[in-house]
């Protein structure tokens, strides 16, 4: 549950590839990583790498830098969560289409949409 | 129990102990029948397969099995101690035991994930005639994909084992050529150098340098079109290494002495790869070619053993005198029959699972899935008779010396009943394991747990692990030099100094690529797409295929190799590459 009425994003399972990108792209958002061993036995235990962030337009913005990384595959699919301030976890899908003629705003409301954002959110992201 | 796990993938495993495990993906009812297991694995699912199945083929074998006895041993003093007391000799027999074995998975850990990655990413068979490496040529019977086959003849008039190698191309191009394998691989890049996170980098590097090295010493540059008999021989010199089975089993020297040779042997078998020759892998293939059943060290062909050096031969003779007494065992302790068992049932290879609802009743057994009745079956315990509850239905196959299917449902400790399929002949040399010898086997899957509970319990009491934390601490960081020291060996010198080297063992190579996405992907897929075929045109055509741009990538390589910033790619035979990474 947070205080001050914020929605946060909860990312799993990522690379230290996805770590590096999204530390950067959303470094005005005070982005938090945690890394969880998970344990597997005596040896070999497996570390699984998260982001929360509180999501915001800068934050919205950040994603989209993000997501665009991927540009070359054609499409982003992720399973992400949504923490509302009540601390309730709705989990969504991301699906991104991203042909080279995808523009970064079409991302922008893609993602937004996907997330059930505010569209105040969506349009302070897109500088309306 | 000690589990192998695929890069990314927690779910699917491989135990040491038992060779046990489950894979991710192909479901039981969906990909796999319910009754028997027959059915094929999507293709989706066979890079997983391949690794697992490396792990699985990696501990069918002298070291594999040396290191279960050892685990046995620290079982059976561990619970001697405990229901019957501490004695000196039963405390430093469980002080030895415990300690080889924690050292030898340490040490061994790294390169049983570097075996499974270079099947996963690197060995592809080149020649018709030969057999591929065990986990491909189990993903070739098992794959369901029909492959787009890469040749313009008539198909129908191809030689089978040409065909065979068609087939091959087209499920190693399929599994290697998506876009699935490259991030797979750009993952890899970004695990951490240092053994302690799973070894998965260091020990991909240290036999990718060994591999790249060899290929260049003296025009041997056709060892890298070999990566399938290579693969096959890293792990005949490795888990087949009965020099390495003597360091494992011999008496004498306790602790320091027995764990120092245990770590030295493992590092002079990596080194002695890096002179690598196209003879050696074709001796190795030989070997295989003359053993019953393809397994060359259980059932050894005599001739084999002419010239065995002299480690290789006390190492020899501890493995039969193992196998002996295991056949035949003669003490009141469960835990000896329970080690005949796991050898002669390590060879079974779980395919997937799916839970399931089992209930129990009137002399038949329901098996249903969410609501739904799946099948009814008469052939269960009767111990079991009015129980029922949440279960799991696996499906397996037999490998190295089996030709049929199976899959068995499984509640617990308890088997509740096994289902085989195919011809009566092909079953009827296994079937005196069904279903008593099987049942106890999926109960030491289970128990495993429960004995190592004990083990760590004895050796918590007793001061065992607090003793010897200096002892294991000084190894751990010997073997994190066998293998940093190897795996560097791929970069040029000012980068494998400090202070890019500490950064590396924490970050991976992903700094070497300035985090460039489009960098580590096309580097990925430079390895993977050289893997099937090196030809720079064939090469640039499968970066075509990815949006990506072949030429842009070797410019950059090239840029930065020439200032001492990246390793080298080579080209060899005029047209053929060959990428450090």
């Amino acid at each position: 549950m947070t205080t001050d009425g914020t929605i946060r994003l909860r990312l799993r399972d990522l690379t230290t590839l996805d770590r590096w990108e999204l530390a950067q792209a959303l470094a005005d958002s005070d982005p938090e990583f945690e890394e969880r061993t998970v344990a597997t036995g005596a040896h070999g235990d497996l570390t699984t790498l998260m982001l929360t962030v509180a999501l915001s337009a800068v934050a919205l913005r950040g994603l989209v830098i993000w997501i665009s990384r991927n540009r070359r595959s054609g499409s982003f699919t992720r399973e992400v969560e949504i923490i509302e301030p009540d601390g309730t976890v709705r989990r969504e899908r991301v699906v991104v289409h991203l042909h080279s003629a995808t523009t970064d705003a079409e991302v922008t409301r893609a993602v937004g949409e996907a997330l059930r954002l505010d569209t105040s959110i969506i349009d302070e992201a897109l500088g309306r | 129990m000690t589990r192998h796990c695929a890069l990314g993938d927690g779910r699917s495993w491989t135990d040491l102990v038992t060779n046990s495990g489950e894979l991710t993906g192909p479901e039981v009812g969906d990909d796999l029948d319910w009754r028997g297991g027959e059915g094929e694995l999507p293709v989706w699912t066979l890079s997983t397969f391949i690794h697992e199945g490396t792990h699985h083929w990696s501990f069918l074998s002298p070291v594999g099995l040396s290191l279960a006895k050892l685990k046995f041993d620290a079982w059976k003093y561990a619970c001697r101690i405990q229901d019957d007391g501490a004695t000196k000799k039963r405390l430093a027999g469980l002080t030895e035991a415990w300690l080889r074995y924690e050292v030898a998975v340490a040490v061994l850990r790294p390169l049983a994930e570097g075996l499974a990655l270079f099947a996963e990413f690197d060995a592809t068979r080149r020649r018709a005639q030969l057999t591929s490496a065990e986990p491909i040529a189990w993903a070739e019977q098992l794959s369901d994909h029909v492959f787009d086959l890469p040749y313009e003849g008539d198909i129908r008039k191809l030689p089978d084992h040409d065909f065979g190698l068609l087939l091959h191309k087209g499920l190693i191009r399929a599994m290697r050529l998506s876009d699935d394998a490259v991030q797979r691989r750009v993952n890899l890049f970004g695990q951490p150098l240092h053994t302690s996170a799973g070894g998965y980098l260091p020990g991909y590097l240290a036999l990718r340098a060994a591999w790249v090295a060899a290929g260049q010493a003296g025009e041997n540059e056709g060892l890298w079109r070999e990566s399938d008999l290579f693969l096959r021989h890293v792990r005949a010199t490795t888990y087949g290494d009965l020099g390495l089975v003597r360091a494992l089993l011999a008496g004498g020297d306790a602790a320091n002495g027995s764990l120092d040779r245990i770590l030295t042997r493992v590092a002079h078998q990596l080194d002695e790869l890096t002179w690598t020759r196209l003879g050696h892998l074709h001796n190795t293939m030989a070997a295989w070619s003359l053993s019953a059943a393809g397994n060359e060290f259980l059932d050894p062909p005599a001739d084999i053993y002419l010239h065995l050096e002299p480690e290789a031969k006390a190492g020899l003779k501890l493995l039969r005198k193992m196998l002996t007494a295991a056949a035949a065992p003669t003490g009141d302790n469960p835990l000896d029959r329970l080690m005949s068992l796991v050898i002669g049932c390590r060879r079974f290879l779980i395919l997937g699972g799916t839970d399931v609802d089992v209930a129990m009743t009137g002399g038949l057994c329901y098996v249903s899935r969410d609501g739904q009745l799946l099948y009814t079956t008469d052939q269960y315990p009767e111990f079991l008779e009015g129980k029922g509850g949440r279960a799991r239905i696996r499906a397996f196959i037999p490998v190295l010396g089996g030709d049929y299917r199976g899959s068995f449902v499984s509640a617990g400790v308890d088997l509740i009943h096994v289902d085989l399929s195919g011809r009566p002949e092909n079953i009827e040399k296994d079937l005196h394991l069904f279903p008593d010898e099987f049942a106890e086997l999926v109960s030491l899957w289970n128990m495993g747990s429960v004995y190592d509970a004990v083990l760590d319990d004895v050796v918590a009491t007793h001061g065992i692990a607090a003793q010897t934390t200096d002892l294991r601490d000084r190894l751990a960081h010997a073997t994190e030099e066998v293998y940093r020291s190897r795996a560097l060996r791929l970069l040029p010198p000012e980068l494998a100094a400090a202070p890019v080297a500490d950064r590396l063992a924490t970050e991976g190579l992903l700094p070497l690529a300035g985090y460039d996405r489009t960098i580590l992907e096309g580097l990925a897929l430079l390895g993977l797409a050289c893997s099937i075929d090196p030809r720079e045109r064939s090469v640039a055509a499968a970066f075509r295929s990815a949006g990506l741009d072949l030429s842009t990538l070797l410019a950059w390589i090239d840029a930065r190799s020439a200032e001492g910033a990246f390793p080298p790619v080579f080209r060899y035979g005029s047209t053929s590459l060959m990428p450090s990474l």
